[in-house]
């Protein structure tokens, strides 16, 4: 389970301060799909951040497992980071490395000897569909090839959180939903616990269990999607739901 | 022309062992300085004002001393390392001392040129600072510091024949010794065909090499 609690954070932005996370606090259930929705500068990416470990708060709590991320020192924190994969805004993949060097990468730094690496790669590449493309390098896949491969990479080291940062921003439609797929997928073979940041309505409509609506760094509204979409009472998620209401 | 040939041939060798041996000291002199210019950056990883600042001066520094007066000022240095400050083995100290910043600063922008969120979500994987710039930053930025070593190398070639003048082995010194105070035209163009045939053939190693080891062509 995730806990955060009271998580605030202000960023200087040409020496002014800017609230990017104002008070947030919120539970995610261990092995749900839970997506954080908002505009651009709500502070999405900066609550990934702070869940990865990435960006420390000004105050308040983040528990994941029972342990605070805040209390960690930086080997702590790097252990920590191998039960949590991250899929980043726009792949960040390593270009000089192919497809298997790539979702290797993270047992590697971890010190796994080459024969799991080699198993464990094997595996991934079959649970993100990549058989038979070990060998080729990342300039010579499709987006939606490159997220498959983020997304093994994220999984490698079996974490029990899989964050996703705008995980389709830059794919088509018909890509979208097959990469939506296999976040499902994942989640239910794997038991991981998934947390998607997004401004995409269908996304979090098509996939999660829960949603969290963020705006100006506050909590606006949060709950089952069912519910929350159904029957929002926020103006942020009339807004974002758009047309339909 | 024949008595020339093993001359002129020795000269070449000279020249291309003072280049190779500057270069690769040079680049064990400059890398590391280049590495901690970039990791203590402003938004690198071991963001460090005061290292970054102090390095970065003494590297403009030692840059903005001219080459022929860095290797005047050397000559006692360089004495003491190698014990002479003339001839081939005396010109590699001050080539490889003039050429480190140049390294260090070719490193650093080599280095940058790495996209920032492709560290950041290499930091979120738990990689340590040394895995990072051991697997990353010198594995992402190869063909960038390949097509650099040419810059480097040619520079360090010219510099050489520079040495040649006050005393240097090699080329340069051929082509003043013979070419120009013996009136030796022939000898003259023909250590500049030599010159300009070297750094063809660096310049387009390089290409190739960097060509065929980048992975996002």
């Amino acid at each position: 389970m995730i806990k955060i609690t009271h998580l605030t954070k202000t960023y200087q932005v040409n020496n002014q301060p800017l609230l990017a996370l104002d008070n947030i606090s919120m539970l995610i259930e261990d092995k749900s799909i839970t997506g954080i929705i908002g505009m651009s500068g709500a502070g999405k990416s900066t609550l990934l951040r702070v869940l990865s470990g990435l960006v420390s708060p000004d105050s308040g709590g983040v528990l994941i497992d029972g342990m605070a991320i805040m209390d960690m020192d930086a080997k702590e924190l790097r252990s920590l980071r191998k039960r949590i994969g991250v899929v980043f805004q726009g792949y960040q993949l390593l270009m000089q490395k192919n497809v298997f060097k790539n979702i290797a990468f993270p047992l590697e730094i971890a010190g796994y000897d080459k024969e799991y690496i080699h198993n464990r790669v094997h595996q991934l590449v079959d649970l993100v569909g990549l058989s038979g493309k070990e060998l080729q390098y990342p300039a010579k896949l499709s987006g939606g090839q490159m997220q498959r491969v983020a997304i093994a990479r994220a999984m490698a080291t079996n974490p029990s959180i899989l964050l996703c940062d705008e995980p389709t921003s830059a794919l088509d439609s018909v890509t979208t939903k097959e990469i939506m797929k296999l976040l499902v997928e994942i989640n239910q073979k794997e038991n991981v616990t998934i947390i998607i940041v997004t401004h995409e309505v269908g996304i979090v409509r098509s996939i999660c269990h829960h949603v969290i609506v963020l705006d100006e760094g506050k909590i606006e509204e949060e709950g089952l999607v069912s519910n929350v979409f159904t029957n929002p009472k926020a103006q942020i998620t009339k807004l974002l739901l758009g047309k339909e209401y | 022309m024949n008595p020339y040939i093993n001359l002129l041939l020795e000269g070449t060798l000279e020249t291309i062992l003072m280049v190779t041996l500057s270069l690769v000291i040079s680049a064990v002199l400059g890398v590391p300085v280049g590495v901690i210019l970039t990791l203590t950056k402003s938004g690198g990883i071991a963001e460090n004002k005061r290292i970054y600042k102090g390095l970065g001066w003494v590297v403009n520094m030692m840059r903005s001393i001219p080459f022929i007066i860095l290797m005047m000022l050397l000559i006692p240095f360089t004495r003491w390392i190698v014990g002479t400050s003339i001839g081939t083995i005396g010109t590699i100290v001050p080539l490889s001392i003039s050429a480190a910043p140049f390294v260090a600063r070719i490193v650093e922008t080599a280095l940058l040129e790495i996209n920032p969120q492709l560290i950041e979500s290499i930091v979120a994987m738990g990689a340590t600072p040394f895995q990072i710039i051991k697997k990353v930053y010198f594995v992402e930025a190869i063909p960038s510091l390949l097509r650099n070593i040419p810059i480097i190398a040619i520079a360090l070639l010219g510099y050489s024949a520079m040495a040649g003048a006050a005393g240097g082995g090699g080329l340069g010194d051929i082509a003043i010794r013979y070419g120009y105070y013996n009136y030796n035209t022939q000898i003259m163009i023909i250590t500049i065909i030599i010159l300009i045939a070297l750094v063809e053939i660096i310049q387009t190693t390089f290409n190739i090499l960097a060509k065929k080891l980048d992975k996002r062509l």
